[in-house]
């Protein structure tokens, strides 16, 4: 399926800010944010595209915003896109769409855990894969550790000099 | 040589006629009886739980293709020693929040229930403990202290599984004792005595005369529901939901180590033993002399020649090993070359052919001849015990009490009502 | 006075089936509401493992990252490996040689074969029954023993590279190959004839957590949990990759023939058949081996510039993809691993209502579940 094929021209004529790009054969629509869900949810319900299967989740940290991709499969017409939308770095909020795909909760949690996005309407959005207590969010450009965590100290001497650098441990 | 010689008085006095003078006689009575038990128990039944624990282990690993305790000793028969002396010197402590009394009393009832109903079991003619005129009554009543046993190891663990897996194995027990004492009514109403020697004395003549084989129809499922109702009883698989590793991590005895725990651990392989014994005495025939016993003589004593002559096979070659100057510790791993297993296995057969026949022949005369039948016969059926562990999965509780309820009840029932009218009938 | 009532539930049992746990799955724990023995609520909590894999793409090269993509899915590494190189071939338009995508094909069939043979292990054992694992755990020896001539190493294996795969096969290798599937075949026929039609087994299994297809789809469910449901959707047949379309197999899904369709007792057995399956293409794959280069022509440092790419293979437990963004510099700007896991830890929720506890383990032990991929 390529980005001129018709189906794709309906879905311009109904989301008229979206655009389409292309790379490695993975169709990727951008869409603002203030279409993103209804772009989700005609992606998901409409017939021609019947997108039921939410591979994953992802969110880019280019340095000045957030790129949420949302990528999308359906095994009826097999058609697969990726869903993109930039939004701001300082305070990202975006709806959350489980109740299309159940399986964005633990996406959705996985994105707040590491990125600190926080999706609107969540049931319960809580870190997934770092201990409850953790400050901060690891996968950010900018995140630095904290020096203690619990007591026990998060950086350590290290204790072996390689005698020669190599370039894998900058 | 009777036991009953040291219960006898008149030995008693010329032996210890030295020691009355210092202590009273009832206390020497005491003293003796005690000493009795003890001679009894540690020559007749603690061995063979101690072997049951290196054989499962080699049994298992042979089913699993895999080589099993092999290190310690020739062919590894000293793990055991091993493994009690670790058992013994590991520290000694107990989870914190838990009823002090209750946990270290726990093991002792378990165990009880094991050791004791050994008393009332005839390994021979004479070799009985006590001639108990309700034994069969005698060992249901015990299978219950066992029940309190794991509830107040369950309980007193202050460990939410601990508890979970008592209270599994109290239903679970308690539940499977209905077909259990069912299916051992029949053989009790057919010799019409509850005393297990007159049990056994009834099933003398050969193996026609079997218990499992007199009521044909009703009797072979009674002996079926019988071991499928015992196994449930002493916790093993398929039922060992209680100690399901891999839910909870030991059932009722996680919080249990060392001497302690390997209380229960004994206990459980005397169980084991001690249902088969059960069986043989009420179905199998006990010690009678029969054709049948053959096979079973032949496969233990078989067993016991090869061991032997394996463990005396490595004495010459530990001695031609220090002159060549080899590794003592690399000899005693090394698995035997085939030619030497070929020859000992067919010596080792046709000596027991040769002396199973001699027991068939001389059996009305010796203890020591009934005895080995005896304990071929239920040692064989200990071994199905373990055949068993290492092939089936385990059974829900639910799926286990329906089981019992639903199916071994009315089984055995029909079993029973089958037996009686047989009995007036016929 | 002013006392605070205090609602104390005496009713639930909360109990911790902690990350030490004997099921062998991998490091997770479960906070589990019982009332007495009947589970009302599951709570997996993840996180043992993460060892921020994604992170780390952000730091090293294309090239350097390979060996970290082996721990994301310690259990069948090559899957990984493959997926991985997949995406930056698809991104930097690199051509991988027929050889290649042979030798990545019987490396992803062997390692299928191994980690199915885990989870066909682990299965009965966490159910009762502990010699198939022992059994099991003999047969992955065997191909760990053929992988470690492959490739020189029994677990985080690293043999495939960008453009192609490292070694190529070494003397002797087909023939030991072809013993091992000959035993493998007897193995399989002892493992079916001793579970698949064992009655305490089916009691204990079938009806139990059974998934619908429109559930599985809708929590993003794939691999053999999916085919057990019911659907016909296999990567390797649907959107094939690396030559499967020159291979002749079957996929196996499941049939509801004990129970209802998507229970535990289907996802077993499309396991035990995609095991068969896998013998059989490996047969094939060896007796057709092109000759040629094993590894095509790719840039010492790949460098790309605004451009992102996806693969993904069919690995044990389901698609297993690789989401790559490029920004122009030697190191990746962000790496993103989807996997089969995930999906199924997330479905546990809401399977796992109303069942006993014993049936629990037995629920996380059908979906096949490993830490690594959860938490990367």
């Amino acid at each position: 399926m390529s980005v001129a094929s018709p189906i794709w021209e309906m879905f311009l004529q109904k989301i008229d800010s979206a655009t389409l790009l292309e790379h490695a054969s993975l169709i990727y629509v951008r869409v603002v944010p203030k279409d993103l869900l209804p772009a989700l949810t005609f992606l998901a319900k409409d017939d021609a595209f019947q997108m039921d299967y939410l591979k994953y989740m992802t969110v880019i940290d280019w340095e000045d915003h957030f790129e949420l991709v949302y990528h999308l499969y359906s095994y009826r017409t097999n058609l697969e896109c990726c869903v993109s939308v930039e939004i701001a770095r300082e305070n990202p909020i975006v709806a959350s769409c489980h109740h299309i795909w159940p399986a964005a909760n633990w996406h959705e949690r996985e994105m707040y855990d590491l990125f600190g996005v926080t999706f609107s309407n969540h049931p319960n959005l809580q870190r997934l894969l770092l201990p409850v207590d953790w400050v901060g969010h690891p996968l950010r450009k900018d995140f630095v550790e904290q020096d203690h965590f619990n007591g026990v100290s998060t950086t350590r001497n290290n204790v072996v000099k390689l005698p020669s650098a190599r370039e894998f441990e900058s | 040589m009777s036991v009953q010689y040291l219960a006898d008085a008149a030995y008693r006095e010329e032996v210890l006629l030295f020691f009355s003078r210092v202590i009273p006689g009832q206390v020497i009575e005491a003293i003796t009886l005690f000493a009795t038990v003890a001679v009894f128990f540690s020559l007749m039944v603690t061995p063979i739980a101690a072997i049951s624990v290196y054989i499962e282990r080699r049994l298992s690993a042979k089913m699993q293709s895999r080589i099993g305790c092999n290190r310690l000793g020739p062919e590894g028969i000293f793990q055991m020693v091993a493994d009690g002396i670790k058992m013994i010197s590991k520290e000694d402590f107990m989870p914190q929040g838990a009823d002090a009394f209750l946990f270290k009393f726990a093991p002792y009832l378990v165990m009880v229930g094991a050791f004791v109903s050994f008393a009332c079991i005839p390994f021979s003619k004479q070799l009985l403990l006590a001639d108990i005129n309700i034994g069969v009554v005698y060992l249901l009543a015990l299978s219950s202290i066992v029940v309190i046993g794991i509830m107040l190891a369950g309980w007193s663990s202050n460990n939410k599984w601990s508890l979970l897996g008592s209270l599994r194995s109290a239903a679970q027990i308690v539940s499977y004792e209905i077909p259990l004492g069912m299916s051992l009514l029949i053989p009790v109403i057919i010799t019409g005595s509850l005393n297990l020697q007159e049990i056994n004395q009834f099933q003398s003549g050969g193996i026609h005369n079997w218990l499992v084989f007199y009521a044909l129809p009703f009797t072979v499922p009674a002996f079926v529901i019988y071991f499928i109702s015992a196994l449930a009883e002493v916790n093993r698989t398929p039922f060992d939901l209680p100690e399901a590793e891999s839910e909870l991590v030991s059932g009722f005895h996680t919080e249990y180590s060392g001497i302690r725990w390997g209380l229960f651990f004994i206990g459980e392989y005397h169980n084991m033993f001690l249902i088969s014994c059960i069986a043989v005495t009420a179905f199998l025939g006990g010690y009678q002399k029969s054709a049948a016993n053959f096979p079973f003589v032949i496969v233990s004593l078989f067993f016991m020649f090869f061991i032997t002559f394996h463990i005396l096979t490595f004495l010459p070659k530990l001695g031609f090993s220090l002159f060549q100057g080899k590794n003592i510790l690399d000899m005693l791993m090394f698995h035997h070359p085939k030619p030497m297993r070929r020859w000992l296995r067919i010596v080792c057969l046709i000596l027991a052919v040769v002396v199973s026949i001699l027991f068939y022949i001389n059996h009305a005369h010796s203890n020591m001849i009934q005895v080995v039948t005896f304990i071929s016969k239920a040692y064989f059926l200990v071994l199905f015990i373990m055949w068993l562990r290492w092939s089936l999965p385990r059974y829900r509780i639910d799926q286990l009490m329906d089981l019992c309820w639903k199916k071994l009840i009315p089984i055995s029932f029909i079993c029973l009502c089958g037996v009686l009218v047989w009995v007036v009938l016929i | 006075m002013n006392f605070e009532t205090q609602y104390i539930n005496d009713r639930q049992m909360e109990l911790n089936m902690g990350p030490q746990h004997p099921s062998t799955h991998g490091v997770l724990r479960f906070i589990v509401t019982t009332d007495g023995e009947l589970i009302e609520k599951v709570v997996p909590d993840v996180g043992y493992l993460h060892r921020s894999i994604e992170k780390i793409g952000e730091k090293v090269s294309y090239h350097g990252f390979m060996p970290y993509t082996d721990r994301v899915d310690y259990v069948s590494a090559m899957t990984a490996n493959h997926a991985y190189a997949r995406s930056i071939e698809k991104m930097a338009n690199i051509e991988v040689p027929k050889r290649g995508h042979y030798l990545r094909m019987l490396a992803d069939e062997l390692c299928r074969l191994a980690s199915h043979l885990i989870a066909i292990g682990t299965y009965p054992m966490d159910i009762g029954a502990v010699t198939p694992f022992v059994h099991a755990l003999r047969e992955r020896e065997k191909i760990n023993d053929l992988l470690e001539e492959l490739c020189g190493a029994r677990l985080t294996y690293n043999y495939m590279r960008i453009g192609g795969v490292s070694f190529d096969i070494p003397q002797q290798f087909v023939s030991k190959t072809k013993v091992f599937l000959q035993e493998f075949a007897i193995f399989l026929d002892e493992l079916d004839r001793m579970l698949s039609e064992n009655t305490i087994f089916i009691q204990r299994v079938a009806n139990l957590a059974a998934i619908t297809t429109k559930d599985a789809i809708a929590y993003g469910l794939v691999g053999p949990n999916l085919r057990a449901t019911g659907l016909h959707y296999d990567l390797r047949k649907d959107q094939p990759y690396a030559c499967y379309n020159e291979l002749d197999f079957e996929v196996p899904v499941g049939k509801g023939e004990q129970g209802i369709l998507g229970d535990c007792y289907d996802r077993f057995i499309v396991r035990v058949e995609e095991m068969k399956q896998s013998a059989k293409m490996i047969r094939q794959i060896i007796d057709n081996l092109p000759e040629g280069p094993i590894i095509g022509k790719a840039p010492k440092t790949i460098r790309e510039k605004d451009t992102s790419s996806y693969a993904s293979v069919e690995s044990s437990r389901g698609e297993l993809g690789f989401f790559v963004v490029a920004n122009g510099t030697a190191n990746a700007h962000r790496v993103k691993i989807r996997s089969g896991s995930f999906a199924a830890i997330s479905m546990l929720e809401k399977i796992a209502q109303g069942v006993f506890i014993a049936d629990l383990v037995a629920i996380i032990a059908s979906l096949d579940l490993v830490a690594p991929e959860i938490d990367r």
